[in-house]
């Protein structure tokens, strides 16, 4: 009997601190009341139900994005969560990047139709967002699996939900692609958890577990789980899957596809390095191949493509390499860069998706061909165009220049400290991608002001409103290539709990 | 009781199992069973590991987690296959490729 009331007092107690620390997870709870409002909404509501889904989504996000302004660094749930001001903050860009999709979605009426005929479109995007969100800070093998598959099947939906040949056949290349990857994942996992007896990565006896044990199945099983994180990243080796997906889904979705997972991704991955760090396996290396072969086959397989999307996949593939870099670094400063570029990622990408699907609302496809002379009825269209593509480059004067500067400049300074061969090879492959993926982004500009239309086609309109908004999302990329010490300084600040 | 050895070895049989299927098999729904045998083989190996853990159940609630997960996903994965059925009226994977570039 005494046992049994330890128990519930035990019980009691556990209780309590789990209500205590549900605060760390606010922006995390506040997305799970948003599916749910939206949830009890689509359900009580018959027609006419965008402006009510729209700003239940819209409000769900920005309260989040304030709640996660507002946390304290900390490990809730007796470890499953790491919270420092670096992945905060990486959190906070996550959710951002939500609002921005929204914002998006709401410049078409054929995807505002989308999100507003049923609400799974939008409860989806919301579970990629959370999903990502948990994903950028748990240090826990459970969690994290919990919060890849939950980004995962978010994502599986996404893109299938909407009716469409190409849809159908993306998704299920998707779908598949990804269950194989996470189940590789999962055995590498097992396998991490038979060597260390705990499932927590930043618990002491996980690094000691993982010292003792021969290299060649240490290397098996950490190249098996890196494997499942490389897959939401969409870095070289488990790409494949990426261009289909961007080519067939929803512009608006694709931006989130671009942004959310990957950069929760390189959090997490930043999380199991610094956990695994200085044992045997020279993780530096591997991930350096990866790097190398992520940015050198996403530019070149860039160059050939004919659909602004499917190119802005492979750019997305290179950029998954250059974010490599900045994790390669694994230092204060490499920390600082992944921020920047972070940011600027969010930006820039963000940008061009928004005025791909400006011209694909006026063509009625992605098609770059169909681009031709387009420039010269919008000028300022056009000239916004040039602006993302030279910051997707990495070219002064834009912000893409800085992010690349900061993360090669803190490769170069591990190289200098460590000296490892690898280092100076991403650092030299990664400054020569940078040219060759000057071909590819000026094409669309290219084809937007020198090349005559072969025949008139009667364009959409665009309103004012979406100029403005074209112009508010570019605009910030020039500001902080001027002013880049502005958000350096700002990061700095934030930077100092590591 | 069982020799841990033998459970760990038929654990990596499945995983290796599953992914000979998942490799060489063309139909969506064969690929999805070799999907399900290699997060078998995971959840085995799970359950075995479980025993010598000082906090005891962590590996088994993993594997209650993954069966879970693995249900969901399974099931938009066959929704997903119908979908592709209704417009391609087939699930032969090498027939479905249209995206190509």
């Amino acid at each position: 009997m005494k046992e049994q009331s330890n128990i519930v007092d035990g019980l009691g107690e556990k209780l309590s601190e789990i209500a205590g620390d549900l605060f760390y997870l606010g922006p995390e709870v506040t997305l799970a009341i948003t599916i749910i409002l939206v949830l009890v909404y689509d359900l009580l509501f018959k027609d006419k139900k965008e402006v009510g889904i729209f700003s239940i989504g819209f409000v769900g996000l920005v309260f989040a994005l304030v709640i996660s302004s507002f946390i304290n660094a900390g490990t809730p749930f007796g470890g499953m969560f790491s919270l420092n001001m670096w992945n905060l903050t990486i959190k906070f860009l996550l959710i951002l990047g939500g609002v921005l999709m929204l914002i998006m979605a709401s410049r078409d009426q054929k995807n505002i139709n989308r999100f507003g005929k049923s609400g799974e479109l939008m409860i989806a995007s919301l579970t990629v967002i959370m999903g990502a969100s948990l994903m950028s800070s748990s240090t826990n093998l459970l969690m994290i699996y919990v919060a890849i598959e939950l980004t995962s099947i978010g994502s599986y939906i996404l893109t299938g939900i909407v009716r469409g040949r190409k849809r159908s056949e993306a998704a299920l290349k998707y779908v598949l692609f990804g269950g194989v990857s996470s189940a590789i994942m999962i055995y590498g996992m097992s396998w991490l958890y038979g060597f260390t007896g705990t499932l927590n990565i930043s618990d002491p006896t996980f690094f000691s577990g993982l010292s003792n044990v021969p290299i060649l199945p240490l290397s098996i099983a950490l190249v098996m789980t890196i494997g499942g994180f490389l897959f939401k990243l969409s870095a070289f080796p488990l790409h494949i899957w990426s261009p289909d997906v961007y080519q067939a889904a929803p512009t608006p979705v694709v931006a989130l596809f671009s942004f959310v997972p990957k950069v929760a991704a390189i959090a997490l991955l930043i999380q199991f390095v610094g956990a695994i760090n200085t044992i045997d396996f020279d993780w530096q290396l591997w991930l350096g191949i990866v790097a190398i072969a992520s940015m050198t086959v996403g530019n070149f397989s860039a160059l050939w493509q004919k659909n602004a999307k499917r190119m802005m996949a492979y750019s997305s593939i290179a950029h998954a390499g250059f974010l490599l870099v900045g994790v390669i670094a694994f230092s204060e400063s490499g920390n600082l860069a992944l921020l920047f570029y972070a940011a600027v990622y969010l930006l820039m990408n963000y940008g061009a998706f928004l005025l791909i699907s400006y011209f694909e609302k006026q063509t009625g496809s992605a098609n770059i061909n169909k681009l031709r002379g387009i420039g010269l009825d919008v000028p300022w269209l056009g000239v916004l165009v040039v602006i993302v593509m030279i910051a997707l480059t990495g070219l002064p004067p834009t912000a893409g220049f800085n992010a690349k500067l900061l993360i090669f400049s803190s490769i170069w300074e591990s190289w200098q400290g460590s000296g490892a061969q690898v280092l100076l090879w991403v650092f030299i492959i990664g400054l020569l991608n940078t040219v060759v993926a000057l071909f590819y982004y000026l094409r669309i500009p290219y084809y937007l002001f020198f090349k005559r239309p072969e025949k008139e086609i009667d364009k959409a309109k665009l309103t004012s409103i979406d100029i403005v908004w074209g112009t508010i999302f570019v605009i910030p990329l020039l500001v902080l290539f001027f002013k880049s010490d502005w958000l350096v300084d700002f990061l700095n600040n934030i930077n100092f709990v590591l | 009781m069982m020799p841990v050895d033998h459970l760990l070895i038929l654990g990596a049989g499945l995983f290796v199992i599953g992914f000979i299927v998942v490799t060489t098999r063309k139909n969506a729904i064969a690929v999805l069973i070799g999907i399900e045998l290699m997060l078998n083989a995971a959840n085995i190996n799970l359950v075995v590991f479980s025993r010598f853990d000082p906090d005891f159940l962590q590996g088994q609630v993993f594997a209650l987690f993954v069966i879970t997960v693995a249900a969901a996903e399974t099931a938009v994965a066959l929704a997903i296959v119908l979908k592709v059925y209704r417009h391609f009226k087939t699930a032969d994977l090498d027939k479905i490729s249209e995206l190509r570039g």
